[in-house]
């Protein structure tokens, strides 16, 4: 097992690197560069955009920027922002943890919500609860998350329930008690963790009921039932360990998008997270600011990965690495 | 015992002096003319994107010059939000010599920046010591040049300023409105080459000084921005109090314009720009609540359909006609004519703008030309103008040019910009009807850009510029030689004589330091642009504001807005 660990984590460093060149050239082979916002401003004459493509390297040829940039990177600097004009980890730092708190809250509803849900419905398959259920789950499905957003600030504004509707915490929080504001925060994180929460549930539900159904007809459930285990025990102990392979594999691929947040709800719900920033600095080319955000993204899809492989391994004992 | 006492007081003493003569006295305060309002209270309003930074000779995006501009830093002068007219703000007065050459401006005695430090002429020299620094990226400095060459500057004395010009230039005191900021706190980042890194957004709140009415007190990236107000600001009411009435201002950023309506209806903020859309929902809100609708008429905002005049268009090898279409006065002149401006304000704005025919903007009291040509919707004009201009049709109805070539081209907009795409289905149906088929792409922005700056190989653009007060800050779009000469730009000598007199006109208007002299010149030229179309002009939204009744004192207007007068602003309790 530790000599497989080792194995991958070599791997992911060529890895890392390919997908560094990919992302790099992409960026700067599309057309236009960040300058170009500038150059529609009829008080920014040509001078000064040359003037500032040479300061942020951007004159030189892309090989040449590329390994001046992994070169900084290798030594732990992720570059500056051309936007902010100040070191891209302490834009990144100020907004790291309020997507880490949306998306694990996020993640915890969906998962919460789904597994419970999936089980439920693929034990009493076709019941009532479980069709509605499954209309509810296909409603979640079709729905925009942004869309859902808007729906539930609207719903607030309407009926004047008394939550918040904008950002992560309220113009008072300087002067609270640390206990209010831990509620203050929990308050403003439940518009967006419901709509990310949700968004995600309905396929996950869907995942845990099929896979569910599918281990419910094998043949060993068929004889633990028979052995006159509980059906408790049939469900939890044979069918559910078995069920959740796939699922395990899905959070790995999740963990990737607690660092990558989620640009539209963020926007909708004017969370101060990375997803938004990170959506401005690839569309206004903002090199550094969003190598770093691809790079990082990368770096968590591949660990999520890693985790996922241990993990499925841990529940699963036929499953061995060598 | 009675030792300690006694140096206690005078130490006590010494600095009491010592704050005294470091107080300046102000002895040119400004006295606001309108009613007497209440101290104190919180000001809530919105804004759409976070800042960039908080240096504001740096900035370059709305998003950082909003928060800075006016509010914490000041100019030498200032325009009225109302009358656009120059009025005086860290200058109390100034002199213009006759030659138009010396400008001679008087300071404020006694001004104090926020932290306390007296406010001098040192401070300004510094402010265009880095402006003319070839190493700060400041597009400041560029439009200061006349003539290529950055004006001298001299101090006289601790309250007086002297710039001497290469040459009479007009729209000098224009950018006379450039903030000015403390040598005390920066003059050191600037001397290690540090400048361009100072003042970003993870800097302390409270080394960001300036002379304006609000101070930075808190910043919470993505979530606000919380300003107090500057207790040595040089504004006072009509009792002789400092101004602004408003305590604190906090400024929510609220990152779409879904959520900045939401906040306001919910009764959280003081004021709305109310888009096009949301404005009868709004207005029939504004009924039975506490806030009413202001429309401040047409924006300062162009949306304009621009051709490709340029024969340097790589894509003319292959089809070389389109550049005889384009550059035919007829046909621009009849595309004109098929621009239903009606319909565009209906569609496009929801009903809530104005049709456009000059160059200026509609909202410039100062320099619009109303009297010019103008297109109006008529596809029977459109087509006599095609047919003079050598055009015939088939018998499907398809418009022919005179070598029997279809006309076909397409039409690019920027992708996500809701009003510019909807323009430009609008003219693709109305040119149909003409026989004209377009081809209608909305692109990415940098593409367009690109397409319109360096590469020059489109066909039509549709795309918008915002436009100021003074004309020649337009130089780059009408000069033949500038880089935003968007049909045929950067050219070495003017293609066509009305292009060359538009050149000579912005010289002449840019010399002119006589207003009415230097209208007849702006005049002239926006006389030219409707004549020969190089840009045909759309519509322009209305700014909208819902502003609430507590908030008083406000005059909006498209100009300035709600906030412009912020300093006599004060809320009703």
């Amino acid at each position: 097992m530790r000599d497989y660990i080792i194995r991958r984590i070599l791997v992911v460093i060529p890895l890392l690197f390919a997908i560094s060149l990919l992302s790099f050239f992409i960026m700067q082979l599309s057309p236009g560069s960040y300058l170009d916002d500038l150059r529609m401003n009829p008080d920014i004459s040509e001078e000064l955009i040359r003037k500032m493509e040479a300061d942020f390297g951007l004159d030189q040829n892309i090989f040449i920027q590329y390994f001046s940039w992994l070169k900084e990177i290798l030594q732990g600097n992720l570059g500056e922002s051309f936007t902010y004009r100040i070191p891209v980890a302490q834009i990144i730092g100020s907004r790291l943890f309020n997507t880490l708190l949306l998306s694990a809250a996020a993640m915890l509803i969906s998962w919460g919500i789904a597994i419970p849900i999936g089980i439920y419905s693929a034990v009493h398959r076709y019941s009532f609860l479980d069709n509605i259920f499954s209309v509810f789950s296909f409603i979640g499905l079709s729905i925009p998350n942004f869309f859902f957003a808007l729906l539930l600030l609207f719903s607030i504004v309407r009926f004047d329930i008394p939550l918040p509707i904008n950002g992560m915490t309220s113009i008072m929080y300087d002067y609270m008690s640390p206990m209010e504001k831990v509620i203050d925060i929990l308050k403003h994180l439940l518009v967006p963790a419901v709509v990310l929460g949700t968004a995600g549930t309905a396929s996950l539900m869907r995942q845990m009921r099929g896979q569910m159904l599918d281990v419910i007809n094998k043949d060993y459930i068929r004889t633990a039932r028979a052995k006159g285990l509980k059906e408790k025990k049939v469900i939890y102990k044979h069918a559910f360990r078995n069920a959740i392979n796939p699922m395990i594999t899905i959070f790995g691929f999740q963990l990737s998008s607690l660092f990558s947040g989620a640009a539209l709800t963020e926007i909708v719900t004017g969370w101060p997270g990375l997803g938004r920033m990170m959506l401005t600095a690839v569309r206004s080319k903002d090199l550094y600011l969003a190598m770093a955000g691809m790079m990082m993204g990368s770096l968590m899809l591949i660990i999520g990965n890693l985790a996922a492989d241990i993990l499925l391994a841990l529940n699963d004992s036929r499953i061995k690495y060598q | 015992m009675t030792k300690k006492i006694i140096t206690i007081l005078i130490l006590i003493l010494i600095l009491f002096i010592f704050n005294i003569s470091a107080a300046a006295e102000l002895k040119d305060p400004w006295i606001s003319e309108k009613e007497q309002g209440q101290h104190g209270g919180t000001l809530i309003t919105t804004l759409l994107g976070d800042p960039k930074t908080f240096n504001t000779i740096i900035a370059k995006e709305t998003s950082s010059s909003t928060i800075t501009d006016g509010y914490i830093f000041e100019g030498l002068v200032t325009r009225n939000g109302v009358t656009t007219e120059y009025e005086p703000e860290l200058a109390k007065s100034w002199d213009i010599s006759e030659d138009g050459r010396k400008y001679t401006f008087y300071l404020r005695e006694g001004v104090q920046w926020s932290d306390g430090k007296e406010f001098k002429a040192d401070d300004v020299i510094f402010t265009f010591d880095v402006i003319k620094d070839e190493n700060i990226p400041t597009s400041s400095r560029d439009v200061l040049k006349v003539n290529g060459e950055f004006p001298v500057y001299k101090k006289i004395d601790k309250y007086t300023v002297q710039f001497t010009l290469p040459e009479s230039f007009a729209p000098f005191l224009n950018n006379m409105t450039a903030p000015i900021i403390p040598k005390h706190k920066l003059n050191e980042a600037w001397e290690k080459g540090e400048f361009n890194n100072s003042w970003g957004i993870n800097t302390d709140p409270a080394e960001i000084v300036g002379t304006g009415p609000f101070k930075l007190v808190d910043y919470k990236n993505g979530e606000r921005v919380v300003m107090e107000k500057n207790n040595y600001y040089w504004r006072q009411d009509p009792n002789g109090k400092t101004l602004p009435y408003i305590n604190r201002w906090i400024r929510v950023i609220a990152e779409s314009q879904e959520t900045e309506s939401l906040l306001f209806e919910k009764g959280q903020t003081h004021y709305l720009s109310v888009r096009g859309i949301d404005y009868r929902r709004i207005k029939a809100e504004s009924e039975n609540n506490n806030f009413s609708v202001v429309d401040a008429g047409p924006t300062f905002s162009t949306n304009f359909l621009v051709f490709n005049m340029n024969p340097r268009n790589p894509n003319l090898e292959d089809e070389p006609y389109k550049y005889e279409w384009f550059t035919n006065l007829n046909f621009r002149r009849a595309i004109a004519h098929a621009f239903d401006k009606e319909t565009m304000i209906n569609q496009a704005l929801a009903g809530q703008g104005t049709k456009q025919w000059s160059p200026i903007s509609i909202a410039n009291k100062v320099y619009l030309n109303e009297g010019v040509k103008r297109y109006p919707y008529n596809l029977e004009k459109a087509r006599e103008e095609l047919e003079k201009g050598g055009f015939k049709w088939n018998e499907n109805g398809e418009l022919l040019d005179a070598n029997n070539n279809k006309v076909e081209f397409t039409m690019v907009t920027n992708a996500g910009n809701n009003v510019r795409e909807s323009l430009v289905n609008i003219i693709a149906s109305e040119l149909r009807e003409l026989g004209i088929k377009v081809n209608s792409t909305p692109i990415e922005f940098n593409k367009m850009v690109n397409q319109l700056s360096s590469e020059w190989n489109f066909d039509s653009i549709l795309i918008g510029l915002t436009g100021g007060v003074e004309p020649h800050q337009g130089t780059n779009v009408w000069m033949s030689n500038g880089h935003l000469h968007m049909w045929n730009p950067v050219q070495e000598e003017p293609a066509t004589e009305w292009e060359k007199r538009i050149d000579e006109l912005f010289v002449k208007g840019s010399q002119t330091v006589d207003l009415e002299k230097r209208k007849e010149y702006y005049n002239e030229f926006q006389e030219i642009v409707a004549e020969k179309l190089p840009v045909i002009y759309t519509v322009t939204p209305n700014s909208l504001y819902a502003v609430r009744d507590s908030l008083k004192n406000t005059e909006v207007t498209a100009y300035g807005g709600v906030l412009w007068n912020i300093h006599e602003l004060y809320l009703e309790n």
